[in-house]
């Protein structure tokens, strides 16, 4: 499977990962220009923390061979697709219970910001190529490579 | 056996240059985009903020103001102002020494070329009596008058300059200046931490800024060097890298500044320097044209015949044509000399001197250019040529690419030269705009960038565009560099033009794109669109004229695209001038504005779409007239 | 080979797909009481009318078919014979399994307090019947008493009121939520309960109920004597293992059936998984893991369950999640408590000497996963230097080879 790489000591904290996730996601146009950096209707599925010296990690679903957030998830809307290798969110079948938001052990996921409805859980962006968050980042601290699970 | 690979490289509207930078083996703009392709998305919506220590701050939903407070409104419309600041002050820069120049051919009574545009302006700022060098030296002291004005206080041309409904509209609007520089000192001021947080304020400030850019660093720097190096005439020219001519000792010149080569261009013709090179085996000096100034020769080339080799290109294709080989000693006073060229004449032994500090080049030798100093800058620029010819041409190989260029490309048009082709008056092409035969005017202004579909993609094809369907364009700026180079400037081009256009064209033995020269130039449109709505009796808004800055590249852009919107004119930019990322000023800038001076900016990266819009405007300002 | 599961739930669905994907050409049988296939924690969705009999499955419509797992529903197991390695059913007829999976679960029990046990109008939610019934009798009724402020009492209640009836819910400490919650996060939920019309009763037992000729409890009588008049009542108010069938095989059995940490009953080739094993929470992520840990057992690849943490939970009651997770209400004054408390959001962090035990996360939960694992792992802090609060995965930060995560203090 595919999977995001992440080289940390490149990360340089810029967001771009951040925004080319928002913009990938946003209903209304892809472009950057379409970005309304106001609309707190967007948000990304990744996210950058900064470490206890300070220094920026990047943040993105790693799409796990054991996915604690499936394992938890009581709805099935959560699951891991075996060909793929992507653990998919199907929002319509979510009950918003939030179990996997508590199971994921890397921290990775959360509920939207206005109306906590739905998990903010990362696509690959459908799996296409380069998933945005890769194509923006300009250090290449984020990459994608074929993994073998 | 290394493979030769071909460089990922930009696009180019102008195919044999993209091909011949793709094989070059040099690091050059269009190799530099390809890894500059990532770009932060707060740059491009303008929301990043590093005014204060507690930056940079950036917004975002979760995010939505800064440290201090700042909305993306008030960050945003900072971060334009500040760039319309720098671009403006660029402009002031140049009239200020163009008008010490002037002022200093008066002092010590030196040629004085265009008699006719020297008692244009002493009529206008009302210089009675005296002989030419009186009134160059007059009208070289108002202009610095003015310049150095204090804030409070009006510069006075301004009044004179202006279209009087514009003048008045700006009155009425309180934005008309004082001081420009210091206008430009107080915008920094405003733009500081902590201080102005108003976005519609700053917003005015930065037209205010437009109206001395366009009335004093463009339209009066074309005025003053028209007096000082001669005024333009049509003729037909050699463009590209064509003009190259390896014979000789070629130095190529950079920058915005004519008036600081007037002694050059006549020293490098002198009996003098001829022989010299012919020591060397040379057969003489050539100017070669590259940016702006070379289009200020082009526009003045009558003049400089001897002496000019052509214009080779814009912005972009100079790290190329130095690339070549052909070029011995770069000479620069200003904007755009990249960087970039720097490597690429360190690497085939190019003599780099710089003129002007402003554009001090890190490898360039600094001679700092003084009238009184001029006879003795020449005699060093020749001797450097002469030394750097010597010692470069038997270790470099010279390498030029085939077939760029052309030899018919129509220049030499300013306000005044295309008024006396049109027979003394611009009635007859009014006559033709009434008529529907030419639908209307579109201004295609600016730079060139590598964004936009890549170098002068969008220029050319939009210009394409805008032919097809009858409107005749203007070019002024490294657009028309761009332009000409792919042909759209020679009569033959008359053929892409709409079947209207396109027989006024073959019968006047013109090309449906009109080559106006420099950036500097765009003061000259602003004339043109002047008479026009004197004849008309309306005012410049109502005009079937709308201005594209397609490819704009520099803060210099921004602050001719203040002084566009101050003239009420539509606007167009491929690209958003980093604004997007606040609703205040965008929607300021893009309709609000249309009340305020009756100017708008649009912005639009599709070219159909954008001549649909630009096309619509003019067929909506045509109905409002009644044609 | 030839393996039998028992139970269609979390533990037995999961455990029955896992079994196929390591073993690709065994027979797989599963028996069930159930006929459907749905998941337990969303019963009260049902009541509220908010998923229907197809929304409240956790599996795909072919998953039978597409597993290739025989599955016999409707079916209750009254005896193991392990000996002879077959299952007994209530009907007579019986299966043979090589290893078999126990994934029985377990039901809702209704307090020894007077008259509930008879009241025809007193539930428990514990299967779709209950909550269908549940759901039939909402329809005519105008009232409603909920035995329990658990979760399971809450989730209810908060149904209920969605259904316009006026509630009451009694809870015998002084907060709702007591196993998850404290007073100041519980509070937050008893004020959007009682916005809604909802009388929050605590500190108080039910004592008796009052039934009418027809033996529905009309009345509530509570300890203190206060008397609640209702037109039905529901009891959440804990659970017992279904597994009567082991009797007389050697599987150990208190309060729950006890397996080893590979999910292994005392009995060779018998296994166990989910509520009906004893000793820990009954949550549906344990359930999930030890389904799958038996399964990888079961043909034969050692695995083992890596943490059985189970004192966690998540809830989302109008808007406001809230995760708690080990215990946010420390025994003694030994401990730390670290309070975030701007009126909306609230944070409680419980910790000693860098050790974290408990935590709540109210109204702002994003990404805190990363307390379970450091509360459940008993990992270290002491040596991260940061507000407590902003901790988070970063400062855990590693990647393995194929770029997955795991934790390492950096």
């Amino acid at each position: 499977m595919k999977r995001i790489m992440i080289d940390k000591d490149k990360c340089m904290a810029c967001l771009g990962c951040v925004l080319g996730c928002m913009a990938e996601h946003n209903e209304k146009g892809k472009s950057i220009y379409d970005l309304d950096l106001e609309d707190r209707t967007n948000e990304s599925r990744n996210h950058i923390e900064l470490d206890h010296k300070q220094n920026p990690i990047p943040i993105v679903c790693r799409h796990c061979q054991e996915p604690e957030c499936a394992i938890t998830c009581m709805s099935g809307a959560m699951t891991k697709n075996d060909e793929t290798g992507l653990v998919e969110y199907d929002k319509d079948k979510c009950a918003a219970c939030f179990m996997c938001v508590m199971s994921c052990p890397y921290g990775v996921l959360k509920p939207d910001r206005v109306n906590k409805e739905v998990i903010m859980k990362c696509d690959m962006c459908d799996n296409k190529d380069t998933p945005r968050c890769v194509e923006f980042c300009p250090t290449k601290a984020l990459y994608t490579v074929e993994v073998m699970e | 056996m290394a493979l030769k690979m071909k460089a990922a490289t930009c696009n180019s509207a102008d195919k044999i240059l993209e091909n011949f930078i793709a094989e070059l083996e040099f690091d050059t703009c269009h190799h530099r985009i390809e890894t500059q392709d990532i770009k932060c998305g707060f740059g491009l919506q303008g929301v990043c903020c590093k005014l204060c220590a507690n930056g940079p701050c950036r917004i975002t939903p979760d995010a939505p103001k800064g440290v201090c407070g700042a909305t993306s409104d008030t960050i945003v419309a900072r971060n334009f102002l500040r760039a319309v600041t720098a671009g403006s002050a660029c402009y002031l820069h140049i009239v200020e020494n163009a008008a010490w120049n002037l002022k200093e051919t008066g002092e010590k009574k030196g040629e004085i070329k265009g008699k006719n545009t020297l008692n244009q302006l002493a009529q206008l700022f009302e210089i009675d009596g005296g002989g030419y060098h009186q009134k160059a030296v007059k009208i070289g002291e108002k202009v610095l008058e003015d310049l150095y004005k204090p804030r409070f206080k009006e510069m006075e041309l301004v009044e004179k300059l202006a279209y009087e409904p514009r003048y008045e509209r700006w009155q009425e609007l309180g934005i008309l200046p004082g001081g420009a520089k210091s206008e430009v000192f107080d915008s920094l001021v405003k733009t500081s931490t902590n201080l102005n947080s108003d976005p519609v304020d700053m917003l005015l400030h930065a037209l205010n800024l437009g109206i001395s850019t366009g009335l004093y660093g463009l339209f009066l720097t074309n005025k003053l060097n028209d007096i000082m190096l001669g005024e333009p005439q049509i003729r037909p020219a050699s463009v590209g890298f064509k003009v190259l001519d390896p014979d000789y000792i070629n130095i190529m010149i950079t920058g915005h500044q004519h008036s600081l080569f007037s002694h050059l261009q006549e020293a490098l013709v002198s009996y003098y320097a001829k022989e010299k090179a012919k020591e060397v085996g040379a057969k003489g000096f050539k100017l070669v044209g590259s940016t702006c100034v070379g289009q200020d020769l082009q526009l003045r080339g009558e003049h400089y015949q001897d002496v000019f080799s052509g214009h080779s290109g814009n912005n972009f294709t100079s790290e190329a044509l130095i690339a070549t080989g052909s070029i011995d000693l770069v000479l620069s006073e200003f904007n755009c000399t990249f960087p970039g060229i720097e490597p690429i004449s360190e690497e085939l032994m190019v003599k780099m001197i710089c003129i002007d500090d402003v554009a001090k080049k890190q490898k360039a030798e600094f001679v700092q250019y003084s009238y009184e100093d001029r006879e003795n800058i020449s005699l060093y620029v020749i001797e450097e040529g002469i030394k750097s010819y010597k010692n470069r041409r038997n270790k470099i190989k010279i390498n030029m690419p085939a077939n760029h260029g052309n030899d018919d490309t129509l220049t030499g048009i300013s306000e005044d030269s295309l008024r006396e082709f049109l027979g003394g008056s611009y009635k007859p092409l009014i006559d033709l705009i009434v008529a529907g035969k030419i639908k209307g005017i579109a201004g295609i202004v600016g730079c060139s960038n590598l964004v936009s579909g890549g170098h002068d993609v969008f220029t050319v094809e939009l210009t394409k565009e805008l032919i097809k369907r009858d409107i005749i364009v203007l070019s002024a700026g490294c657009s028309s560099g761009g332009l000409e180079n792919v042909g759209l400037m020679s009569p033959q081009a008359a053929a892409l033009a709409g079947d209207s256009l396109r027989s006024i064209c073959e019968q006047l033995g013109i090309p449906p794109v009109l080559n106006f020269g420099p950036c500097l130039s765009i003061g000259r449109l602003e004339a043109v669109a002047k008479e026009l709505a004197r004849i008309l009796y309306i005012d410049l808004p109502q005009l079937p004229l709308i201005l594209s800055a397609p490819q704009w590249l520099e803060e210099q852009a921004l602050a001719d695209g203040a002084f566009a919107l101050a003239l009420g004119l539509p606007l167009h930019l491929a690209k958003p001038p980093y604004i997007t990322g606040s609703k205040i000023v965008t929607k300021v800038l893009t309709e609000d504005l249309e009340e305020l001076t009756g100017g708008r900016l649009i912005m639009d990266d599709d070219v159909l779409s954008t001549a649909d819009k630009l096309e619509n405007i003019i067929l909506s300002k045509r109905n409002a007239l009644g044609i | 080979m030839k393996y039998l599961v028992l139970g269609a739930s979390a533990a037995g669905i999961n455990g029955a797909k896992t079994l196929r994907k390591l073993d690709k050409n065994s027979s797989i049988t599963l028996i069930s009481v159930d006929d459907k296939v749905y998941s337990r924690c969303m019963l009260h969705l049902y009541i509220g009318k908010k998923r229907n009999l197809e929304t409240l499955s956790f599996i795909d419509k072919d998953f039978f078919n597409r597993n290739n797992i025989e599955w016999i529903k409707n079916k209750r197991v009254s005896k193991v014979e392990s000996k002879e390695k077959k299952v007994i059913l209530e009907d007579g007829t019986f299966h043979e399994y090589d290893k078999l999976l126990i994934a029985t679960g377990s039901s809702a029990a209704i307090p020894p307090v007077e008259n509930l046990r008879e009241g025809k109008n007193v539930f428990t939610l514990r299967n779709l019947e209950d909550a269908m019934a549940i759901d039939k009798l909402v329809n005519i009724s105008k009232t409603a008493v909920v035995i329990g402020g658990g979760l399971i009492g809450i989730d209810i209640a908060v149904e209920l009121i969605n259904r316009g009836l006026k509630v009451h819910i009694v809870e015998m400490v002084s907060n709702i939520l007591p196993m998850q919650l404290d007073e100041r996060s519980a509070k937050t939920y008893e004020r959007e309960l009682m916005k809604r019309g909802a009388t929050i009763l605590t500190d108080k037992l039910a004592q008796k109920g009052v039934l009418d000729s027809e033996n529905n409890v009309v009345e509530v009588i509570l300890t203190d004597g206060t008397r609640i008049g209702t037109d039905m009542v529901v009891v959440a108010a804990g659970v017992r293992a279904n597994a009567d069938f082991i009797e007389g095989t050697n599987i150990e059995f208190d309060r729950g059936i006890i397996v080893d940490n590979r999910c292994q009953t005392a009995e060779e080739d018998i296994y166990a998984a989910g509520d009906v094993c004893a000793n820990k929470p009954g949550i549906w992520p344990l359930a999930v893991n030890e389904g799958i840990t038996a399964a990888y057992n079961m043909v034969g690849i050692d695995k083992k369950i890596e943490s059985s943490f189970g004192f966690k939970n998540s809830m989302n009651f109008y808007g406001i999640p809230t995760i708690s997770i080990g215990n946010p209400n420390p025994k003694d004054h030994s401990y730390q408590i670290s309070i975030y408390d701007d009126g909306q959001i609230y944070k409680k962090i419980v910790h000693k000497d860098g050790i974290v035990y408990g935590a709540i996360f109210q109204n702002d939960i994003s990404y805190i996963g990363p307390f379970t694992k450091i509360i459940g792992d008993g990992i270290a802090m002491d040596s991260i230097d940061k507000n407590i609060f902003k901790i988070g995965y970063g400062d855990f930060f590693h990647v393995k080879p194929n770029g997955e995560f795991e934790y390492k203090i950096i």
